[in-house]
């Protein structure tokens, strides 16, 4: 069995009451407060088919804080049905718990090393100390214990997720199973709590005839397809499930947050006849929903949208990833443009809900970060493996920055196959690609740069010194090297 | 100026040359108007990729070539035929020729069977493809300008030096796109006080081979009936440089040919022209011994060592 850790939701959403409530939280637009408790057999049964997600338990009781315990071990679990595979899991489980905290909220991860290597604990897209940033820079041999402690930040209610990064090995261990998500509530939240919230965690991996995940050998030519595109795997999971079905009523509207937490894969999701409203991105929701037939979502990005059920009763659709062509031609996979199925949304027989959900035009408001007080615009051209033709180099600073200024990035992709740039600890906005510009603000800690296409952001670089790592988040070039370190001082 | 020749053993080129399939060439303008200012384009060279526009006029046009990579790097341009992408030129021309390029490396095919595999494997169209200049070797931090007389379409970008490990610099990245528009450029071609004409088994150099800035032009007074054609690369020779083994490692189809660690300092060049064809490059000179080779025809005799005094 896959899961050895019991849900604990029931018991997580009363702590969160408690907390919550002791806190000071006056009204009650908490998601998991009355709604869990209330669905919590429900909820039960929908995650084991869907969203599988055992939560992180909460071992304070102190108000605003979330204390928890994470180790990661080899395991022997059934990934796919009809074998088994040697992995890594945190808490047992592929993918690992789901952490839960709000906006504000002092966490602290006692994490234990279990594996047989030195490990991370990469807390991707969250604000916060250099040193709880899990990056290379800050190993946990193995067999060690390290207790990350950091505090979320208000305005950064969205959705995260966290990973091994140790340098060399990250796309090994990632591939390997390790990896979860992170969802930070926001005590006020915009959207309705009465929204079914999924959080679909998206993966890929290849197995061997064994049933033993599949990882190419040194000086094949499979070795090299990896080096170059980055590890992709045939089987597609969405959280722990091949092919999971979902339920929805006709009318109903649910809140998904999808994290792409795939070593290379680019997913561009789509449901035949339905159209998605995509409200957030990785640093959480937009200012204004957009409504969008279909998504791309590069690794390491995560989205929020919502699912509108607007299929007759007891009708069935599939998401579906369709082809992305992120390949230079000369490495593109031979399949590439085959579709492939992820997750069947099965309507129920009830009846359309009558009153259906009216999404508000404005969700939040995000702060400006002016181009006029940019102090300094970095250029970034990428090539397959090197950042600025430089290969990483843990004794080397890349970049300095003072401690609050503000500057513009600008990643240059300089071949032709995509690569995802991803920068630690600070959230940015993109001001424009390929010089025209996006079409509103938003908090991304990923921008996806097409082949020979550009990309410029804005960020700045609030309340935290130290070496802060930027990278192409395709796992297999960041292992090559292609990643850097910026010093903000 | 020196001139002198060096001797080298008959290699199985001749025979490879031989074996080739003919490349169509098609003629460009060869009248420049002198005394012209060209348009500027930079194109950077990194390890492994371009950083450069996407489109740029036609006509005169010139290339300021930039090496800001840690390897030596060239700049070669093809014309795709009218009905041909850059993705197809991409991906069915490059993958068959890297798969015999592995094949040499790594099965230690013969040439003969290198030409066997090309012409099975290769589409018919690859066969009329134009190479139509560009910049030759540059060593890691250097800049040459090269001059070239472009048509309007689609061309690809290219350097296919090998890497340390015997990767060729296109597949790793080192291949792009560049649209060359209908809009015709105002820019004629520069003035040049050097001028080498290239044909089948001679490279003539005239011109005052001094200390300095040159401008260098290039003409292909005849390309040979099969074969890739003539291109000239200089290479900057120390007193304990054997040219000969630096033409032997500009010989691409041997397997340590063209790979990365150079054996000398490279100073730019003219990549292959059409027949009838003229292109000018920029070439900065310090006084000592040079070596201008062309790679595919130089082992012919087309080539020059010279002393610049």
């Amino acid at each position: 069995m896959k899961q050895k850790v019991f849900l604990v939701i029931s018991v997580v959403a009363l702590l969160f009451t408690i907390v919550y409530s002791t806190a000071g939280g006056a009204e009650l637009p908490f998601y998991a407060q009355e709604k869990e408790i209330e669905n919590s057999s429900k909820m039960i049964k929908s995650e084991k088919k869907v969203a599988g997600h055992p939560v992180l338990k909460n071992i304070s009781s102190e108000p605003g804080i979330v204390e928890v315990e994470l180790t990661a071990s080899p395991e022997r679990l059934s990934l796919k049905p009809g074998s088994e595979s040697n992995v890594y899991a945190y808490n047992g489980t592929v993918p690992g718990p789901m952490l839960e905290a709000f906006e504000g909220d002092s966490i602290i991860v006692h994490f234990t090393n279990n594996l047989s290597e030195m490990t991370t604990v990469h807390w991707h897209g969250l604000h916060l100390p250099f040193i709880m940033d899990g990056s290379p820079f800050h190993p946990i041999a193995a067999g060690e214990s390290f207790t990350y402690r950091f505090r979320l930040h208000e305005g950064t209610a969205g959705t995260y997720w966290y990973h091994p990064h140790p340098h060399h090995r990250t796309a090994w261990q990632v591939g390997m199973g390790l990896y979860g998500g992170i969802i930070v509530r926001d005590p006020n939240n915009p959207l309705p709590n009465t929204l079914e919230d999924k959080l679909l965690i998206l993966s890929d991996n290849r197995f061997d005839e064994n049933g033993e995940l599949d990882f190419a050998k040194a000086n094949t030519r499979q070795k090299q397809v990896d080096d170059m595109n980055g590890r992709e795997g045939d089987v597609l999971f969405v959280n722990d499930e091949i092919m999971p079905e979902l339920s929805i009523r006709s009318g109903e509207v649910q809140r998904w947050r999808i994290v792409n937490a795939s070593g290379a894969r680019t997913f561009r999701l789509g449901i035949e006849g339905h159209k998605f409203t995509h409200v957030g991105s990785d640093g959480g929701l937009f200012e204004h929903p957009e409504v969008i037939d279909e998504i791309v979502l590069a690794n390491g990005e995560r989205a929020e949208v919502l699912v509108h059920g607007t299929a007759d009763p007891g009708s069935k659709v599939t998401l579906q990833a369709l082809p992305y062509d992120r390949y230079m031609a000369m490495w593109r996979p031979e399949d590439w443009d085959k579709r492939r199925e992820l997750l069947k949304l099965t309507y129920t027989s009830e009846p359309s809900v009558e009153k259906q959900f009216v999404v508000p035009e404005t969700l939040r408001k995000i702060p400006t970060l002016k181009i006029e007080d940019a102090t300094e615009t970095r250029i970034m051209r990428m090539s397959n493996g090197k950042i600025n033709s430089k290969i990483m180099d843990m004794k080397r600073i890349d970049e300095t920055a003072e401690l609050g200024a503000t500057e513009i990035w600008e990643i240059r992709n300089l071949v032709g196959m995509d690569h995802p740039f991803h920068l630690h600890g600070f959230q940015f906005q993109v001001i424009d690609r390929n010089n025209v510009p996006v079409s509103q603000r938003k908090w991304e800690d990923v921008v996806n740069v097409p082949g020979f296409e550009k990309a410029r952001f804005i960020v700045r670089y609030d309340n935290y010194k130290g070496k802060w790592m930027y990278h192409c988040h395709i796992l297999d070039h960041e292992d090559q090297g292609m990643m850097g370190v910026l010093e903000v001082k | 100026m020196m001139i002198s020749k060096f001797v080298l053993p008959l290699p199985a080129f001749l025979f490879i040359s031989m074996m080739l399939i003919g490349i169509q060439s098609r003629a460009q303008s060869a009248v420049p108007e002198p005394n012209s200012q060209s348009d500027i384009v930079l194109i950077t060279a990194s390890d492994y990729a371009f950083d450069a526009p996407k489109e740029v006029a036609s006509g005169w046009t010139t290339f300021e070539y930039k090496n800001e990579g840690n390897e030596p790097h060239f700049l070669f341009l093809t014309r795709m035929p009218e009905d041909v992408t850059f993705d197809e030129y991409a991906g069915d021309a490059l993958v068959p020729f890297n798969a015999v390029w592995y094949a040499l490396r790594d099965e230690g095919i013969n040439t003969e069977e290198v030409y066997e595999r090309l012409g099975a494997q290769m589409p018919d169209w690859f066969w009329t493809l134009e190479f139509t200049g560009g910049a030759g070797l540059i060593s890691a931090g250097r800049t040459t300008d090269v001059t070239l007389n472009l048509e309007p379409g689609i061309y690809a970008m290219e350097c296919y030096m090998k890497t340390e490990d015997g990767e060729l610099h296109s597949m790793e990245g080192m291949l792009r796109e560049l649209v060359v528009s209908d809009t015709p450029s105002e820019a004629a071609a520069p003035e040049a006080d050097i001028a080498i004409t290239l044909s089948n088994f001679e490279m003539a150099i005239d011109g005052n081979l001094s200390p300095g800035n040159h401008t260098v032009s290039v003409h292909v007074a005849e390309n040979p009936e099969e074969g890739y054609g003539h291109n000239v690369h200089v290479a900057r020779l120390t007193e304990d440089t054997d040219a000969q083994e630096v033409a032997e490692w500009m010989n691409w189809f041997d397997v340590n040919g063209l790979q990365n660690p150079s054996p000398v300092i490279f100073a730019g060049g003219m990549q292959l022209l059409p027949e009838g064809g003229t292109g000018y490059f920029s070439l900065d000179m310090e006084p000592g011994r040079y070596l201008f080779y062309s790679e595919y025809t130089g082992h012919l005799g087309v080539f020059q060592e010279v002393t610049v005094e």
